[in-house]
């Protein structure tokens, strides 16, 4: 009996554990999103509006709930041309990724090479580079060439970030196919870019959805290239939501708290759906396939 | 598979990509490191390895990686341990708690860095949490943002905030190849909860070569540390000001580059990159060293 009574009490408290955990997941996002309706419902809890707590003025408080600052950012402000740039930027950047990264990927799957440690090291250090080591080489370049604010030049890039995630997952991928489906191919006389097409893409088709996903967020949430290197024209949600959004893309406008909000929470929902649909692979993700599940 | 013939020609479009994107203009930022140069003043003249000497006796630069060591190893140490308090609730979960709950706790992962900076603000988090323990508790304090102690902790906090799901995952990932047999022995002979832990799962955590590399990888990362800090900068109201508070390397470079009163540094700051792009290829090597799985 009491045995019973101490496990559902461990129960509980895992079950509070797991609860306070969620919150502290769950509550800086829900203060977002509720700032972004203009609901404050903090100030509520000095019971006089309006008030000051140190050097911070802590807001009007109250619930008045309104779609407002969502309305005003995707009906009159120019968001949405944002979020087309994101995309076109982040798609095109990770198209190709996946061309020029695929077959590398096969390669190094497959076969023992000179060079191929190195390779495996550029990858690495690309992905994990400070900005700066390469951003004033871009800046200079891309001002001779014209390549400033523009979607070619923003997707190329981006390349540095995408090659090494499409690359490295990819190879990992193709190494789980068993072998001996390879070695028959082999056997039979197929060509290499036959057996990526016709054997090793299939079977690495969910992988290959996932790394691309992942690149996709990667590149949306971006910041740093996208600080420096987008002007009016290529200007990317994840630069928009923090240094403003106006009418049209060209002007520019300190933003309210409220509306920095609004424009938060539109930017994270796409991200959080996409990687939640591919979760099973985010460490792996990450990690770059030093990690195996 | 050795013995057939490479197709090299499949190498071609991605080493193109790594020398354009990458090594070229890493290769031409240590050129432009080596001379004196700036965007109002672009004549190129050599002076060999003097932006080095001068930077190793720059008190402003000692101050920002005090600082980026700083939030290192407190945001890589504070994901460790959370990581793994997450990864032991999932794993002693039920079938469907652990799969609603391991989708709540990744999202932090997908939130983009800029945006945990202003979620993590002075007027967002805290605005509810003072006046919640100033008036609505009465307790006639608050969490002042301005002191030192309380934003170096909440940017390692938002920088867990992001990344302890990480560790999460790959701790999961460990304690389930955990043989069940040395829990079933150490419940024979009695063990607590805490005991297995200590005695198995804390073991067998810290030996696993992918917690190493996913720890050598987050610091790696989080030595260009600079969306959070940013942020910070404003709103601390330092964004004038070189070598303040949370000035990391990255957003000294940062104000370097942006400032008009500096005269647009080109040298000074690629030189900070070289040696910021210094600890990156250390940190990569271990991560090839130690991870078989990447170099076979």
């Amino acid at each position: 009996m009491s045995q019973n009574k101490q496990k559902n009490n461990s129960r509980y408290i895992r079950y509070i554990l797991l609860l306070s955990a969620s919150l502290w997941v769950l509550w800086p996002i829900s203060i977002m999103v509720e700032e972004g309706f203009r609901v404050d419902i903090g100030p509520l809890f000095s019971g006089r509006g309006a008030s000051f707590v140190g050097e911070f003025f802590q807001g009007q408080g109250g619930i008045r709930f309104s779609t407002i600052e969502y309305v005003k950012a995707l009906r009159i402000e120019a968001y949405p041309r944002l979020l087309v740039n994101s995309v076109i930027i982040a798609v095109s950047s990770v198209i190709v990724a996946v061309l020029a990264g695929l077959p590398a990927a096969f390669t190094m799957a497959m076969y023992k090479f000179r060079g191929k440690a190195f390779l495996t090291y550029a990858l690495l250090a690309m992905r994990t580079i400070s900005p700066f080591a390469v951003l004033l080489p871009f800046f200079l370049i891309y001002g001779r060439l014209g390549l400033f604010d523009t979607y070619q030049g923003m997707a190329f890039v981006y390349l540095i970030i995408n090659l090494p995630i499409i690359t490295l997952m990819m190879r990992g991928f193709f190494k789980d196919i068993p072998k001996e489906i390879f070695e028959a191919a082999f056997m039979s006389g197929a060509s290499d870019s036959y057996i990526l097409r016709k054997v090793a893409l299939p079977l690495a088709l969910p992988g290959l959805a996932a790394a691309a996903v992942f690149a996709f967020v990667g590149t949306w949430n971006e910041f740093f290239y996208a600080l420096f290197l987008t002007g009016t024209v290529t200007k990317t949600v994840s630069r928009g939501v923090w240094s403003g959004f106006s009418e049209s893309i060209e002007s520019f406008k300190i933003l309210e708290f409220d509306e920095l909000n609004a424009g938060g929470t539109l930017a994270i929902i796409p991200a959080v759906i996409l990687s939640l649909a591919v979760q099973r692979y985010l460490a792996r993700g990450i990690t770059l396939g030093a990690h195996e599940q | 598979m050795t013995n057939l013939k490479v197709p090299y020609i499949f190498l071609i479009p991605s080493l193109i990509i790594i020398f354009l994107a990458g090594v070229g203009p890493v290769f031409q930022s240590f050129l432009l490191s080596l001379s004196e140069f700036s965007l109002v003043n672009p004549s190129q003249t050599p002076v060999g390895f003097q932006n080095y000497i001068a930077l190793l006796s720059d008190s402003i630069f000692w101050k920002a990686i005090q600082v980026t060591m700083l939030l290192v190893f407190g945001s890589v140490l504070l994901e460790f341990v959370v990581g793994i308090f997450l990864a032991l609730l999932i794993t002693s979960s039920g079938k469907r708690a652990r799969s609603v709950f391991s989708s709540i706790f990744v999202i932090p992962i997908a939130v983009a860095p800029i945006v945990t900076g202003i979620l993590w603000s002075p007027n967002s988090v805290f605005d509810d949490l003072n006046t919640l323990l100033y008036y609505g508790l009465s307790l006639g304090t608050y969490i002042d943002t301005t002191k030192p102690f309380t934003y170096y902790s909440l940017i390692i906090i938002s920088d867990a905030w992001i990344w302890a799901p990480l560790m999460m995952l790959v701790t999961v990932a460990i304690i389930r190849s955990i043989p069940k047999e040395q829990y079933e022995a150490a419940e024979v002979m009695g063990a607590s909860s805490w005991t297995k832990f200590q005695k198995i799962t804390f073991p067998a955590i810290i030996v696993s070569p992918a917690i190493l590399v996913t720890l050598l990888l987050r610091t790696a990362d989080a030595f260009r540390m600079f969306e959070v800090p940013y942020a910070w900068n404003f709103w601390l109201g330092q964004d004038a000001e070189l070598g303040a508070s949370v000035d990391t390397v990255s957003v000294l470079m940062w104000k370097m580059f942006s400032s008009t009163l500096y005269d647009f540094p080109i040298a000074q700051i690629t030189t900070i990159a070289i040696v910021l792009l210094m600890v990156t290829l250390t940190t990569c090597a271990l991560v090839l060293r130690r991870s078989p799985r990447l170099m076979e």
